[in-house]
């Protein structure tokens, strides 16, 4: 029992989703398989030993398919409690193709948190990448459809560029076994890109904000959860200590934050959120000491739940206004009590405000890096917090604590009670990591001893929290808040979406005209390099077609006085 | 006793009951007939591959005229793993192939095309199996003229001008190769292959054997389909019957790749063709053009057989590639793909046969709400799809990876990259298919005839196959190793 | 909004007034131990979180005014 792979149960329930049974009983099997697999994968994983390891030998490599130790148990019982929230939440749903996609999805980064070896890796990799593309496809769009293809191109480009390191790493030193490896040995660059991609890193960042909203409201919970957080656990054991991450990661905290100030989509919003988030682990993992490295995995433990419980909140909101816009919310507690309170916890969570998990993650990463000495990283991580209660703690929370209650004539059901169970599930975990950070402490994998509720964390938090507020409270009553917009800022992805020519003829109006006439080159460029590629090589174009026989042979004889005269001049 | 005379048996089982078959008139009889002798060539095949293995290569003399004036038949690890191969493929295919002749030719006629059939699959064995270089040549022509007639006898009006293509550029390529032996002849008296290699003059001495070399590239060239000489392969595969196209997909190209590893590395020479003639760096540009211009247009194809028959140049491209290395991971890669690629191309080829049996057609209109309406036959063809992209657990994943390694040995990251880049646009390929089958509507003009079992088993036994030694890889990469290591150690 | 809801919303405004500024003083009592030079001064936390605040905003409007997007939204 001990030898079979973590994350192989779930995938094959979600295959089993995927069975046309006919029964009406039957039909309801993809929804109890939702909940039960995650359950029995974790009594699974609950009975591994830590330090246990399998190997295999294939295509005359040793591999790893299991290996069980402080940092993948960790990230197995995470992913493992987050599948059972996101469960809960989505039981209610009847669309057993994406209870397929969501277990299958679940599964794979799992298997691959628990591999010991690149090769292992790689294959959940891409199975993470290819089973979740159907969740985002599953809201049925024309938006959904190519936004997914741009996400599985990402996806896989990443599981490549994986490949192509661990390749490179076993060719050099004829091992291909995942452990903390440096940018120096051959194959690591490709890898540490690869690991990056799927989590965020700056200029292959824009699939994030691209794809995820347009997936179903419990589509986005479930994405949410895994292939970021899977990255930072890749980054975690394959990169501990590399300090080109903290100005990466200073990048990925900071950056996103304008965007989610500005954005009206307040899903968007969380998402951004989620980037800085990131962005805060992946400093971490760079600053690479023990109360560090801790820091990036206990936040990334806490930072699952608040975002994946924002995200529900919003699901739920969308589902019964059919909207998210934070133009268009406002006082909702009156509406939905009980999800408010969800809110509140969630928005708590994401602000550190004390007491909830957020607080004991980010207390430890900002510890250690004034610990370290690094004045400017500490204060622009101060920054980026002081940004995230902004952002998404005060933006979500006052969608429902500010304002009036919309007047519209339908009615605002309360979600039913196993969606809140899946919420409350959420928020437990998000209030008992934050009430109790020591449960979380003692499953880090890293020795540290860090006190958490001393009076000078406590009061130097609120001290900050109270300011931002009031600063907040201040410069809205002033009505100087940036006006939210639909599609907030262009970001890198202008790059390879640069076929909306509206978005190109608006900069047009602008008066930057010299701008203007720069991005236009550039597009045609592209457009043109497209356009001769395509000529080229379809049905009618000279490769794709057939040639006359007469053109055949002139090749061949072509062929053979070059061979010819090759040979005989070179040799 | 019998294992004295395999060698020969192996040509003479087929090349026999080609003209019974004529005699025998009757459609049901033929095809019962063909099925059983398939079946005796694979038994013939397989006595052979295990005897080889035990206890090494194994020879024979036609009439018991010694070489080097005697035409010898000689099975060394390359060739056996090859027959086994051609044999194996027709043994599958021909159940196959009896009930699609069922739709795609007049019951009158039979007879006659599996007539021309088994000597087709004779004439390709014969290749594989002989070791005089002539007699390669009129092998060649047997097989060459057997599979023109074999395409010309497809539905399409446009199938006759298919064959009429491959014929003039199928002639052009043995006539290239018969100038080519015959210049060696002169040079060295002998057809023999392991005597000419012994009395091949350096190429400083002697521009005879330049040219020669020359002549016999680009005549295998052409039978290769390599890039820019493969235009007559895409509507070859197209407009021929079902069966054709599945069996010579995955048997003649690899033949001609054999052809080709046997003239570089067993007449020729390491020696002379990468260090003298400098094969490793004019090959691998035609490969990696072959690859990507051959990839890409097949993304624009809308027919699907044409698109499988794109796919099929791009993974020649690889074989050569692989041959281009001149290492022992190298060859291995490329004679491992000739097992891999005849499994999993066969096997999209036959469920591309199913649907053209069932619905007439095999445009892309045609593909779609496939996944509904033909779920296991589609399944076949996404597995097979994913053997093309490389995913791992398939077949077309452990080629790809020798492959790599191969390039990554050599240093070049270049070639690596270009490799799995091109998974890229196989995906993009297989994905339209993919996306036109699971995610629209079926056509309601279409109607769709059940496909027997007789057509689905041998095309599940193939699928099936491709993802067996995808796990299991100690079968085919071994034979290839042994293989790869024969051709470069020298002589037979 | 009626007036008792005004007045119940200056009423926490002003409490909430207090608070910060009490909370700020609250480095008194406090034995800070500054790991980083920057974060030694008193009340260094609430002027942080004050002026950042307000960074964050004038950033914002910035960025605005550089990047603005038109997007057809979804709903």
């Amino acid at each position: 029992m001990t030898s079979l792979p973590p994350g192989l149960l779930m995938i094959l329930a979600g295959l089993a989703c995927l069975l046309p049974l006919k029964s009406k009983r039957a039909r309801q099997l993809p929804q109890w398989l939702l909940l039960l697999a995650p359950l029995l994968s974790l009594l699974h994983i609950l009975t591994l030993p830590l330090g246990a390891e399998v190997t295999r030998t294939f295509l005359g490599m040793q591999t790893m398919p299991l290996r069980v130790d402080a940092l993948s148990r960790l990230w197995g019982l995470l992913f493992h409690f987050a599948a059972i929230a996101a469960g809960l939440f989505s039981f209610t749903l009847t669309d057993r193709r994406q209870h397929a996609a969501a277990l299958a999805y679940a599964g794979a980064a799992i298997g691959a948190v628990y591999a010991g070896d690149l090769l292992t890796l790689f294959l959940y990799w891409e199975l993470t990448g290819v089973t979740s593309v159907f969740l985002v496809w599953a809201a049925g769009t024309r938006r959904s459809v190519a936004s997914g293809l741009r996400y599985l191109l990402f996806q896989v480009g990443s599981g490549v560029l994986l490949l192509a390191g661990a390749l490179m790493q076993f060719s050099d030193t004829g091992s291909i076994a995942f452990n903390a490896t440096v940018l120096t040995i051959p194959g690591a660059p490709f890898l540490l890109l690869g690991f990056g991609i799927k989590c965020g890193f700056p200029l292959f960042h824009t699939w994030l904000q691209d794809a995820y909203p347009e997936s179903t409201p419990t589509g986005t919970v479930w994405l949410s959860i895994f292939t970021t957080k899977l990255a930072i656990y890749a980054l975690l054991r394959g990169f501990p200590g590399e300090s080109l991450l903290i100005p990466i990661g200073l990048v990925m905290a900071v950056y996103p934050l304008f965007h989610a100030l500005i954005a009206d989509d307040l899903r968007r919003v969380v998402i951004y959120n989620l980037h800085n988030q990131l962005g805060f682990m992946v400093v971490a993992i760079g600053i690479g000491t023990p109360l560090a490295l801790n820091g990036a995995a206990a936040h990334a433990f806490g930072g699952i739940f608040y975002i994946a419980l924002l995200l529900m909140v919003l699901g739920v909101v969308r589902q019964q206004l059919g909207t998210s816009r934070a133009s268009a919310l406002s006082g909702l507690i009156a509406r939905l009590p009980r999800t408010a309170i969800y809110c509140a916890i969630g928005a708590a969570s994401i602000s550190a405000v004390p007491l909830f998990c957020g607080f004991a993650s980010k207390a430890l990463i900002l510890s250690a890096a004034a610990e370290a000495h690094l004045e400017r990283t500490w204060i622009l991580l101060l920054f980026a917090s002081v940004g995230t209660v902004l952002s998404s703690g005060v933006r979500v929370a006052s969608a429902f604590y500010l304002g009036e209650a919309p007047d519209t004539a339908a009615v605002l059901e309360e979600p039913p009670r196993v969606t809140r169970l899946g919420m409350g599930v959420a928020a437990g975990f998000c209030v008992l990591i934050g009430v109790f950070p020591f449960l979380l402490y003692r499953l880090l994998p890293f020795e540290m001893h860090y006190r958490l509720f001393t009076l000078e964390h406590l009061v130097t938090q609120l001290q900050l929290l109270t300011w931002v507020l009031l600063a907040y409270i201040a410069v809205r009553a002033a009505g100087l808040l940036p006006h939210s917009r639909p599609a907030a800022l262009w970001d890198t992805d202008w790059f390879y979406r640069c076929a909306f020519p509206e978005a190109i003829r608006v900069i047009g109006g602008a008066a930057w005209s010299r701008w203007v006439r720069a991005l236009g080159a550039l597009r045609r460029v592209m457009l043109f390099v497209a356009e001769r590629v395509r000529t080229l090589h379809d049905a009618e174009g000279v490769f794709g077609r057939t040639w006359t026989t007469g053109t055949m042979v002139l090749f061949a004889a072509i062929f053979l006085c070059l061979y010819l005269l090759v040979y005989t001049f070179w040799s | 006793m019998i294992t004295d005379h395999l060698p020969v048996l192996q040509v003479v089982i087929p090349l026999l009951a080609a003209p019974l078959c004529v005699v025998l008139r009757g459609s049901f009889a033929v095809r019962q007939f063909v099925k059983v002798v398939s079946g005796l060539t694979f038994l013939c095949s397989l006595l052979i591959f295990t005897h080889v293995t035990r206890h090494g290569a194994m020879g024979y003399e036609l009439g018991g005229w010694q070489p080097p004036w005697g035409i010898e038949y000689r099975v060394d690890a390359l060739n056996a793993f090859l027959l086994l191969i051609i044999s194996g493929m027709a043994a599958v295919i021909l159940p196959y192939g009896t009930r699609s002749i069922l739709r795609e030719i007049p019951r009158e006629q039979h007879h006659l095309f599996l007539a021309i059939f088994l000597v087709c699959v004779a004439g390709l064995l014969g290749i594989a199996v002989t070791a005089d270089i002539f007699n390669v040549f009129v092998f060649l022509e047997i097989s060459a003229l057997s599979s023109y007639a074999l395409i010309g006898m497809g539905r399409s009006r446009r199938a006759l001008t298919a064959a009429y293509q491959y014929l003039i550029m199928g002639t052009i390529g043995s006539t290239f190769l018969l100038i080519g032996i015959g210049l060696l002849y002169m040079k060295t008296g002998t057809l023999n292959m392991a005597d000419l290699a012994l009395r091949m003059p350096p190429p400083h001495e002697s521009s005879t054997v330049i040219a020669a070399f020359a002549f016999l590239s680009v005549g295998v060239s052409i039978k290769l389909a390599v890039f820019p000489l493969h235009t007559w392969l895409p509507n070859a595969y197209t407009f021929a019957p079902s069966m054709v196209t599945a069996f010579l997909a995955a048997t003649a190209t690899k033949v001609s790749f054999y052809l080709l590893l046997r003239i570089v590395f067993t007449v020729f020479g390491v020696g002379f063709a990468f260090e003298a003639m400098h094969l490793q760096l004019l090959l691998p540009p035609l490969a990696l053009a072959g690859i990507f211009v051959a990839s890409t247009v097949a993304i624009f194809q809308t027919n699907i057989k044409r698109l499988l028959a794109f796919s099929s140049i791009a993974q020649i491209g690889y074989m050569v590639l692989g041959l281009s290395f001149g290492t022992a991971t190298g060859l291995t890669a490329g004679i491992v793909h000739l097992f891999n690629h005849a499994v999993m191309k066969s096997s999209l080829f036959l469920a591309i046969g199913c649907v053209s049996f069932a619905l007439g057609a095999v445009d892309l209109r045609a593909m779609r709400g496939l996944g509904r309406r033909m779920p296991f036959t589609m399944a076949a063809f996404l597995i097979g799809g994913l053997n093309l992209i490389g995913i791992p657990f398939t077949a077309g994943f452990v080629s790809k990876w020798y492959l790599i390694l191969a390039a990554l040995e050599q240093q070049r990251w270049f070639v690596a990259g270009f490799c799995l880049l091109s998974s890229l646009l196989a995906a993009v390929y297989i994905g339209r298919v993919v996306e036109a089958a699971y995610f629209h509507d079926p056509d309601p003009q279409l109607t769709a005839r059940p496909v027997p079992r007789g057509m689905l088993a041998p095309l599940w036994l193939l699928t099936g196959a491709s993802l067996f030694f995808g796990i299991f890889t100690s079968f085919p990469v071994g034979a290839a190793q042994r293989a790869a290591l024969l051709l470069l150690g020298g002589a037979p | 909004m009626n007036a008792d809801t005004a007045q119940l919303r200056f009423r926490l405004l002003v409490g909430l007034i207090l608070f910060c500024v009490a909370l700020a003083n609250a480095d008194i009592l406090l034995n800070r131990h500054p790991h980083i030079p920057a974060e030694a001064p008193y009340g260094f936390y609430a002027w942080f979180g004050l002026f950042a605040c307000l960074a964050c905003i004038v950033l914002a409007h910035i960025a605005c005014l550089l990047l603005p997007r038109k997007e057809a939204d979804d709903d």
